[in-house]
């Protein structure tokens, strides 16, 4: 959590928790940093899920999920409250992401493209697991990850905010501000794509 | 509701139920219904059976890269919108305009200097315009004042208004003033002459005798004067022939007066001593 220099008193503390995100965002324009924090608090996990789906590398999701709150904290008089805070901080997220990507691509430093490079994979396999099931496993999940990479952002997002997020449906809808159809369209959409893809690398994919 | 009779035409519809199922967003009846046509529907089994097969890939994906993953508390660098803030503090607390005006030119010391320079080429230009007006105000002043008398005095003299005649008399005597002894003569003079004169007058005696003793104490300023003094005495010597003009008129008058007077007293003595 972010360290705030002043002493925040319990009273406080309660009063934040107890708020919406849309109240906490008004809290926060009137300058209280500790209503920020509280919101910083709620959707780090998430966005940095979200950021890592849509990146797959750990260093660039948490950079791209610092990024998010500091651009949000930045902008946050220009939140019209029309849009959930929800909705708000994805549509940050993504939008940091593709700037990531696309700074990376410029770079020549993407990931994907430098996946023979072994030292500069960042997850960490399980250390119950034998240096062969490793690297069976490590191969495994590039071939996944690659998949979900080379998928179009608009399904992308989707299935990042499903699986790695944990929304429902509803959520993802009112975040995307797609009707819910749409969503379980797009999704079921990537899902088919994603078989494709895996389908035609050599292993099998469950 | 799905329909094995329909099974083309609802695509869009199975496509809804499969990911709602597979993600268990479905209630009881929906997903009774659901079982029941994959049971009889071997397409729709199969469908559901790749999708499932690649969100169990996701799945492995994350459990295997992201849930390991801690997630470190994010810090926003809130110096700035700090520094920001007790800036604004700083400013609401009143300062006196000394203060203000201080912090002001700490900013830079371009600014200083530039203030400074400017300033002090306001001084320098509000000095020279000061002197430069200074003297043009004393000369015009001067002028206006003698070429006023010169105006006025040669109409009195004209009109015959034997009483105002003094005040060219001061004309000549401004004119004539060069030096301190002179001055001081003659605005005794004019003293003398005015009491003789209106009473109207005075107020320029006073003022003539004034001017007279300050040209006695700048000699220097009378260099100016005198080109003026010049030719108000060609001016003023005119008007006092005009002067001795009436008044030997005038004194010539009153003898034939005499004469005549005394050549009645004696027409009378003779009548006189003719009846006697």
């Amino acid at each position: 959590m972010i360290n705030f220099s002043c002493k925040v008193d319990l009273k406080t503390r309660v009063m934040v928790n107890n708020l919406t995100d849309e109240q906490l965002v008004e809290q926060a324009v009137n300058e209280n940093s500790e209503a920020f924090g509280e919101i910083v608090k709620r959707w780090e996990r998430k966005i940095f899920a979200l950021c890592f789906g849509m990146l797959a590398r750990e260093d660039e999701a948490r950079d791209a999920a610092q990024e998010t709150f500091i651009s949000a904290y930045k902008n946050l008089k220009n939140f019209r409250g029309e849009a959930k805070v929800s909705s708000w901080l994805h549509r940050i997220a993504v939008n940091q992401c593709l700037t990531v990507k696309r700074r990376t691509k410029t770079r020549s430093e993407s990931f994907l493209d430098d996946e023979n490079n072994t030292e500069k994979k960042v997850f960490v396999a399980p250390s119950r697991l034998l240096p062969s099931r490793m690297t069976e496993q490590n191969e495994r999940l590039k071939i996944i990850r690659q998949a979900v990479n080379s998928l179009p952002v608009d399904l992308r997002q989707i299935v990042v905010m499903k699986e790695f997020e944990d929304m429902t449906f509803q959520e993802i809808s009112d975040t995307l501000d797609l009707p819910l159809s749409t969503i379980k369209s797009r999704l079921y959409t990537a899902l088919k794509q994603l078989r494709m893809k895996l389908e035609r690398t050599p292993m099998e994919v469950v | 509701m799905l329909d094995n009779s329909n099974h083309n035409n609802s695509t869009c519809e199975i496509a809804e139920q499969i990911v709602s199922y597979l993600y268990g967003e479905v209630n009881t009846q929906e997903k009774t219904v659901f079982e029941t046509h994959l049971r009889s529907c071997s397409t729709c089994a199969k469908e559901f059976a790749d999708i499932s097969a690649v969100h169990s890939a996701v799945i492995e994906w994350r459990n295997e890269e992201f849930l390991t993953l801690e997630v470190h508390s994010i810090e926003i660098p809130y110096k700035k919108p700090r520094e920001f803030y007790n800036a604004k503090i700083d400013s609401k607390v009143s300062r006196s305009w000394f203060e203000e005006l201080g912090r002001l030119f700490s900013v830079s010391p371009a600014l200083t200097t530039s203030a400074s320079l400017a300033l002090f080429a306001i001084c320098i230009g509000i000095i020279f315009f000061a002197n430069k007006s200074t003297n043009n105000v004393e000369v015009a002043d001067i002028n206006s004042k003698s070429t006023k008398k010169m105006i006025s005095s040669p109409k009195n003299g004209n009109e015959n208004f034997p009483n105002t005649a003094p005040s060219d008399d001061f004309e000549e005597a401004r004119g004539e003033i060069s030096s301190g002894e002179q001055s001081k003569s003659l605005a005794a003079r004019a003293k003398n002459d005015n009491q003789k004169t209106a009473p109207d007058s005075s107020f320029v005696r006073k003022d003539l005798i004034l001017k007279v003793s300050n040209d006695s104490r700048n000699p220097e300023k009378n260099l100016n004067r005198k080109a003026n003094s010049q030719k108000n005495k060609e001016t003023s010597f005119e008007n006092k022939k005009l002067m001795f003009a009436q008044t030997d008129k005038i004194s010539r008058l009153n003898n034939v007066e005499e004469d005549e007077d005394k050549s009645l007293r004696l027409a009378e003595l003779f009548e006189d001593d003719g009846a006697k």
